[in-house]
This record gives C-alpha cells, structure tokens and sequence, in this order.
C-alpha cells in the first residue's frame, strides 16, 4: 500500500528549474495520488496480477448523457425526474449518428416484493426505456375485483395479458382502469372474470 | 509530446529528462480524465463519470477467469452492442438492441406511443401495446422486424358488449413479425380493444 501523500496530483511538474530534491518530492506526491486513484475501480497498479482490470465501475451522477461516435456506446448513471420519484439510474447511449431513442434508462426504480395484496401475489422488473413490468398471480372474487399496480409509479397502461393458472381452461378476464389519479394508475377492475379462479397476470406500463 | 513509457534514460541531461517527464506526468493527467474523476480530487479521483466502450469487434470477446466478469462493446450488423460475458470464458450475452421506442412519441405532444417496444438480454424484443377496435381477423405487424415470435399474448379491454357476448380473443398465425387478432364472437356494433404482449428474437 502506497502511503497516502498530502499534495493533489500535480501534473505541472517538474518545474525546468526545480531542484532534484523538490522534484523528488513532487514525484512521490504525484505517484502516491496516481496509485491511489487507479486503485479506485481498479485492480491496484501494484497488483501481482492483473493490474488495470476494473473491479467495479462506479458512476458519479451526470446532467446529462455524453456523446459518442460512430462505433461507441456508452453507460452513465443520470437523475430521473417523476412526479411520483425522483431516482437515480444507470443510462445507455447508442452510437453517434443513432436515430432516434438515442438515450435509453436502462435501470427503474428499486426492486423489493411488495406486500400481498388479499387474491393478488406479484412482483415487478423493469425493462429498458423506463418500463415497468408487473406479474404474478390474482383472483377476483364478488368483493374484490382489483389488480394493484404496486409500486403506484405507472404514468401509462401499455398492455394487460391473463392466462388461467390451473388446470381449466376458462376465458380470460378483461380490466378497465378503475382510478386514474392525475399522472399515475393505480389499480386495474377485472371484468368478465370466473370466481374463485387463480389467473397469471402480466401488466407493463410507462413510469 | 506523447507519453513515453521509456523515459528519463540514464545518460539523458536533466533538462531533456524534465520536459520528458512533464510530459509524461501531464499525459497521464489527460488520459485519466477520460470517463473518470480527474486527478487532483482527492475525494472522488478514480471514480468513473461515465464510461465510454469502444468497439472490441476486432479483438474478440475478452478472456474471463473463474471470478471474472466482463462488459464491453461488441458490432452486430455494424452497430455497436452492449456484451456480458459470463465467468470462465462462457458464451457471450448479447444485453442490447440497436434501437427502442417506449415513453412518449413527439407528436402529438404528452401522449404515450400506443405501440411500444423494449429488449431484454439475448437480445429478445420485447413487444407491448394496444389496438383500437381491430376486426375479425385482422393482422397485426410488429415493429422492428424480428426472425421468429417466440410468444404473443392478447386481452381485451373497453369491451362493450357488458355480459351478452362471450368475449374471448386468442392470437393466431403468428408469423415472424405477424399476427392476427381472432375472436370467439364478433356481433356487429360491440366493440373492444385489444392489448398485446410479444416476445421475437
């Protein structure tokens, strides 16, 4: 371990009249700040093996995405801004040159199970391009009809899909977006549905 | 001046060594800054701002230990890609796909694309959207075009035929980047919309 040196990196020296005992002094600074920056996100330059190799790539945060050329992606982390959340996520942009699309959120939100709601058992991804995908299973029942879209941070219903889970087949239920509050959908109302009957779900929306 | 791994030589005069090393010292610098934290701050040097992968067609797939994992940027069809390779050298991933339409479309202004498509790794295509009141049989084409559907999924929605109608919906003759929208009944005047959900690679 290189011990951690008082001065920043200098990358002006040495001075063309700089004694070798000053200069010393710089260069032990200098490769003192250069190993222990290297080493962050690095495999260390002092490594038996594999020197230079990342180790993990943290990003600090961006306003906004950076260019690339012809033959160049890139990755970058960049604040977004919801009505319902503001997060943080990692970014792709394509080449230069790319139509349109050219920045893609490859990351949404944070991931947890969200609690159970009675006759639902679900979770939700995310796909690239800010969308959110809900599965899991439900059952409708006279008292209760809804699918919650836990985490309510869907701003646009894309597409809703059913499959009967059990060994009758049935026709699938249809949904009506039972409450919209202003920017955000919340819950879907199942209609058409058989009682006491357990159907996969697939929801993806725009968040 | 470029930088130059082989300086200061042993017989060069101290004022030949001295811009050499400057250089040396300011090229580092330069090089550093590149995707990362420059140097200088001592709080967040090393740190990477973004990071910006060059094409790797022409060197191959980087070699993977068994305790590594590797990132990097891969031309399919001429277009750069977003590669993962697995642990000890397994078969590379393909994470990205060369274009995507989700969110919202320019025009008209804050409204949704009604049709939309994501990818996921392989890459598959990830299809979604709504058709408004399709008829008996009509075709739907997906949006970039995709070899083979590996799986289409339909439901209605804004159906209104209350409880008269049977009101079922399956997707048939799934081509490459086609299918048709098939009902059980089609009473004229009921009308419904109708979700879908695709999976091509």
């Amino acid at each position: 371990m290189i011990p951690t040196p008082q001065d920043p990196y200098n990358n002006k020296i040495p001075g063309a009249n700089d004694f070798l005992a000053v200069s010393q002094g710089d260069f032990l600074s200098d490769f003192g700040q250069l190993y222990n920056a290297f080493v962050r996100n690095h495999v260390a330059l002092d490594a038996a093996s594999s020197a230079g190799d990342h180790t993990n790539i943290q990003f600090a945060l961006q306003g906004q995405g950076p260019n690339t050329n012809v033959g160049e992606i890139s990755l970058y982390s960049k604040s977004v801004v919801k009505p319902s959340e503001t997060f943080d996520s990692l970014f792709l942009r394509y080449q230069g040159g790319q139509a349109a699309g050219q920045e893609v959120q490859m990351t949404n939100y944070q991931l947890y199970q969200p609690e159970n709601q009675p006759g639902q058992t679900g979770t939700f991804t995310f796909l690239p391009g800010g969308l959110i995908l809900y599965f899991g299973f439900v059952n409708f029942s006279k008292t209760n009809s809804n699918l919650d879209l836990k985490p309510f941070i869907t701003t646009n219903l894309i597409a809703v899909n059913f499959c009967t889970k059990g060994t009758i087949p049935l026709i699938s239920p249809w949904v009506e977006i039972l409450s919209e509050q202003p920017g955000l959908i919340k819950t879907l109302m199942g209609q058409s549905f058989v009682e006491n009957t357990e159907y996969f779900y697939i929801v993806l929306g725009n968040t | 001046m470029s930088y130059n791994p082989n300086i200061p030589q042993a017989s060069s005069k101290r004022v030949i060594s001295q811009r050499q090393i400057l250089a040396n010292f300011s090229g580092i610098f330069d090089a550093f800054a590149k995707n990362h934290s420059p140097l200088g701050n001592n709080d967040l040097q090393g740190m990477h701002d973004i990071m910006i992968l060059r094409d790797q067609t022409n060197v191959g797939n980087p070699t993977t230990t068994a305790t590594q994992v590797a990132i990097y940027n891969k031309l399919v069809s001429s277009v750069p890609n977003l590669f993962y390779r697995p642990n000890n050298s397994q078969t590379p991933i393909q994470m990205t796909y060369p274009s995507i339409q989700t969110g919202l479309q320019p025009s008209p202004p804050n409204t949704y694309f009604p049709q939309q498509y994501s990818f996921v790794a392989g890459p598959f295509v990830f299809y979604a959207g709504i058709i408004k009141n399709p008829s008996n049989g009509q075709t739907i084409t997906l949006t970039p075009i995709v070899s083979q559907l590996r799986f289409v999924g339909v439901g209605v929605t804004n159906f209104n035929g209350g409880n008269t109608f049977v009101n079922s919906v399956v997707a048939s003759n799934i081509l490459a980047n086609t299918f048709q929208i098939v009902y059980q009944t089609a009473p004229p005047g009921i009308n419904r919309d109708v979700y879908y959900i695709a999976i091509g690679n």
